[in-house]
């Protein structure tokens, strides 16, 4: 099974691994970047905060909104996963049943 | 939207100047801004969903859901129901029709205030030169 989903879960992993690289990227570099720019265009310090204010809080709605995304796809990935194993638990179990009572009657 | 800053987009980079002393019309300019960003999303997608084929197509109703949920988070909808896409869009283009109204009266209201003012001062002038022909012909 775990093969089966193996590129599931990569690309979930590799989803959620993208999203919080980004997220610090913005934080840690364009951030700067961006103050920088504004600063060179010789925009006023008030005036250039307000922008900075508002593009910080879009850019976390956004951002919030991909990681919900990937959340809720992690989940549904879990939710077949974890149905899937149930099914072939219960799949194993009746085998097992099967399988002990042939060789019961062989016995006898 | 990161882009736009570090590509000196005028959409950023005239307003903070034309309104640097214009609190009121800086926000409004502002919002405009964030709303053009909102509904470029959808613009964006729709451009690049001309070229998909039948399977793609289906992801059309995720992004359309994805999309009003992004607008949700600005309090434009309160639905991600991909059937109320058309609403979203509306109330998007509203709100930046409506941005732009106000911004145009604030802007014709600085320029009545110019006129007012060159008003103001002409008249005065007038009155002095009045007062002083008057003057030098009691003289």
């Amino acid at each position: 099974m775990i093969k089966e989903y193996k590129e599931e879960i990569k690309f979930a992993s590799s989803l959620q691994e993208d999203l919080r690289r980004e997220r610090s990227q913005f934080f840690t570099q364009t951030l700067r970047e961006v103050v920088q720019t504004l600063q060179t265009q010789e925009i006023d310090k008030k005036v250039a905060s307000q922008w900075i204010e508002e593009l910080v809080a879009s850019y976390t709605k956004s951002i919030d909104l991909s990681s919900d995304l990937a959340k809720t796809h992690v989940v549904q990935v879990l939710s077949i996963f974890k149905e899937e194993a149930k099914q072939e638990v219960s799949k194993a179990k009746l085998d097992n049943i099967g399988a002990s009572s042939t060789k019961s009657v062989d016995v006898e | 939207m990161v882009q736009d800053f570090l590509d000196h987009k005028p959409d950023i980079s005239m307003p903070s100047f034309k309104y640097e002393d214009s609190p009121a019309l800086l926000s409004l300019a502002r919002e405009k801004y964030f709303m053009m960003w909102l509904s470029r999303h959808w613009k964006l997608f729709s451009h690049e969903a001309t070229f998909f084929n039948d399977k793609q197509k289906e992801t059309e109703a995720i992004f359309a859901t994805v999309f009003l949920k992004l607008l949700g988070k600005w309090s434009i909808v309160k639905t991600d129901h991909a059937g109320q896409l058309n609403l979203g869009i509306q109330l998007v283009e509203d709100m930046q029709k409506t941005l732009n109204e106000f911004i145009k009266v604030g802007n014709n209201s600085d320029v009545m205030r110019n006129k007012l003012e060159v008003e103001i001062e002409k008249n005065r002038v007038l009155f002095e030169r009045a007062i002083k022909k008057l003057s030098e012909q009691e003289i």
